[in-house]
């Protein structure tokens, strides 16, 4: 045996499968040659090495067994084999068969042509029968969900498991989630629907959602009414079991809006505007919530109130949105608006010596407040605020400040050009104080700023820590008693 | 839950021909002999473990689903192999969809699951590092090598086994082996430490 031989066999003879002459030969010849034993003693400190390295995997699979024979019990097989049939037509295939073939492509044809519409009595808001047009082609898809997400068909089939690589979600399937488990589903119409964990929803269409259990938040695009209502499970009529479930209440969004809805264990109903306005309809009457507004419906009760921390109440879809990465302008829009509130309270609640001790690290929260809606009706927190922007704000900050060149408060402007001027040493041929009447030279300005930024923007550090090392925290302060 | 009460002794058609007929804890004997070969098929597929392992669950599922239509109930380990090829091709089309894992795991190969409780906390991490190094050069081998391999460490098939599933000789078993590890051994030598 020579050594081209003994080393395309030395992994069989370490794996014991080497054919039973060529083992003594290549021991024989490993004994006489030491490169042909460095070779085999290396594929043996690989193969303990590939063992181990394997050993999580081997562990997962023992575990995938187990939650796939789990599963079984609820899985459903196809009711006749092929094995089956053939036995029993074995006498009459030979020419059965092509009859068959062409029978079954003839109503194959039928099935996959026909429309694909179907109707479908349902009631209405207003508790009247109507017949409603069902899509029978898949009407949403699941797009992500950070654990086990459950579906079922008509209701009639068993709940499965939602496959993990692609779920397209027919009209009229329920869609369940574990407790603690988020998922987001897209409609074939645009609309975005996210589910928090326990929650369980029909989706008749893909602008028709209908509401079982837990909370769901939704948004509808341009152009889209999107229609959520409690599905016929979670509604009993009082006096007549046979009489049809009818909706005790049905929201509807015209879009770009969104809204959240959930329905409380002791059956209570809640809807907030989340964004946009909501319309709500009862049997008794229609209602408009506005933005951030929250309707309670209860019975025949219906009550609104401005609705809580929406930031709070929507947390809960974080997990969904931190799963798209952190270039997901939603996720920014949250933070920002999370720095906004920040910097609110800290205007709110510090005396303003108090804020400057805290030097550049109250920039950030300050510069959102500044730049969000919630400060817009504040104008005196919100200058105080500018003007520590102004004399704290470091190189960072520039490219917000040029943006707030275009501010509608003239001394948000001028405080702008100011900390620009510091920061830069430039005014782009518009002193600070030209800024605060409207003119020529400032429009010019502005377009000369913008036109400095594209050049040179990528001098100047991010607001958001480029390098996965943290920030410095500051460590509180106990007061000495 | 399914409970197992068939023959551990029966052959892959025998349980097969069982659960066609209803038997619901023969598909579950199925399941715990093939799980870790589909598994390790999956993941030289995706080269992805936590993904493959998505997969895997799906592939299983979906055998059950189709069993009436396998022809050859002997065949089940091909067949099911078939069916994981499919589902891995159809998460590959679809990777560009945002779609994601839903088992919530951490990617595979990283080194804390390789971390043991050893008392030197240094010589673990260095080992850990070592393992995590060498699962990513075994997901970049080439398809035919890759999935031999996995075959064989996951499941420590034997040739003859590996063999008659991928409809290959156990020369060529042993061939494909010999150069996975042939290259193993290159690449590792190269990448830096």
């Amino acid at each position: 045996m020579d050594c081209q031989q003994a080393q395309s066999v030395i992994g069989s003879w370490i794996d014991r499968e080497i054919e039973p002459g060529e083992g003594a030969a290549l021991e024989a010849h490993l004994s006489t040659c030491a490169s042909c034993h460095g070779i085999a003693e290396a594929i043996r400190a690989q193969d303990a090495s590939l063992r181990r390295a394997f050993q999580p995997g081997r562990e997962r699979a023992s575990r995938l067994a187990d939650r796939v024979v789990a599963n079984l019990a609820t899985a459903v097989p196809l009711p006749m084999t092929i094995e089956r049939s053939r036995a029993r037509n074995r006498a009459w295939s030979s020419w059965m068969l092509p009859l068959l073939t062409a029978a079954i492509g003839f109503l194959l044809a039928v099935f996959v042509l026909r429309p694909s519409k179907s109707t479908k009595v349902t009631v209405d808001e207003g508790g009247q029968p109507r017949n409603e047009v069902i899509d029978a082609t898949p009407v949403a898809q699941l797009v992500m969900a950070t654990g086990g997400v459950e579906f079922s068909v008509d209701r009639k089939g068993p709940w499965q498991p939602v496959p993990a690589t692609h779920f397209a979600c027919p009209s009229d399937a329920a869609i369940r989630t574990h407790e603690n488990v988020k998922c987001e589903l897209v409609t074939t119409d645009g609309c975005v629907l996210r589910m928090n964990g326990q929650t369980e929803i029909t989706l008749r269409s893909p602008r028709t959602i209908e509401l079982d259990r837990g909370q769901i938040w939704c948004r509808s695009p341009n152009d889209v009414l999107l229609e959520v209502r409690p599905s016929a499970n979670s509604t009993r009529t009082d006096n007549d079991e046979n009489r049809e479930p009818t909706p005790v209440w049905c929201c509807t969004t015209t879009a770009p809006s969104s809204l959240l809805a959930a329905i409380e264990r002791d059956g209570k109903v809640q809807v907030t505007a989340a964004g946009g306005e909501v319309s709500v309809a009862t049997r008794e009457a229609r209602h408009q919530l506005k933005r951030n507004e929250t309707a309670t419906i209860s019975g025949s009760r219906f009550e609104t109130r401005p609705s809580d921390d929406s930031l709070l109440s929507t947390s809960w879809i974080q997990p969904l949105l931190i799963g798209k990465g952190h270039a997901d302008a939603e996720l920014s829009q949250r933070v920002d608006d999370l720095l906004a509130q920040i910097g609110r309270t800290k205007m709110s609640m510090l005396y303003e010596d108090q804020i400057r001790s805290l030097g550049e690290y109250c920039v950030l929260p300050l510069v959102r407040y500044v730049e969000s809606p919630i400060s817009l009706s504040e104008a005196g927190r919100r200058q105080n605020a500018m003007r520590i922007i102004s004399d704290l704000a470091p190189p960072w900050a520039v490219g917000d400040l040029i943006e707030l060149l275009r501010d509608s408060d003239a001394e948000t402007r001028v405080l702008s050009a100011s900390a620009l001027q510091r920061l830069t040493g430039y005014t782009q041929g518009c002193p600070p104080e030209k800024w605060r009447a409207p003119a020529p030279e400032s429009e010019q300005a502005f377009a000369l700023w913008q036109r400095w930024w594209d050049e040179n923007g990528q001098r100047f550090p991010s607001p958001v820590p480029q390098s996965p090392k943290p920030p410095p925290m500051m460590k509180a302060r106990i007061p000495e008693r | 839950m399914v409970q197992v009460s068939s023959d551990l002794s029966a052959s892959d058609g025998e349980l097969v021909r069982m659960a066609r007929s209803g038997q619901t804890d023969a598909y579950a004997e199925l399941v715990r002999r093939w799980s870790t070969c589909v598994l390790a098929v999956c993941h030289a597929r995706v080269r992805c473990g936590s993904t493959a392992e998505d997969l895997a669950q799906e592939t299983l599922l979906r055998g059950f689903r189709d069993l009436g239509s396998l022809t050859s109930p002997d065949k089940f380990g091909p067949w099911l192999r078939a069916i994981a090829h499919r589902v891995c091709l159809d998460w590959l089309k679809s990777k560009q969809t945002k779609q994601r894992s839903f088992t919530e795991l951490s990617a595979d190969g990283r080194a804390e699951n390789f971390v043991s409780a050893g008392n030197d906390t240094a010589a673990t991490v260095i080992l850990a590092d070592e393992l995590e190094r060498l699962m990513h050069e075994v997901q970049s081998l080439s398809d035919s090598l890759c999935e031999v391999l996995m075959l064989f460490y996951y499941q420590e098939m034997t040739y003859r086994d590996i063999a008659d599933l991928l409809g290959i000789s156990t020369a060529t078993v042993n061939a494909r082996l010999t150069r996975a590890r042939a290259a193993l051994r290159e690449r590792l030598s190269q990448s830096p430490r």
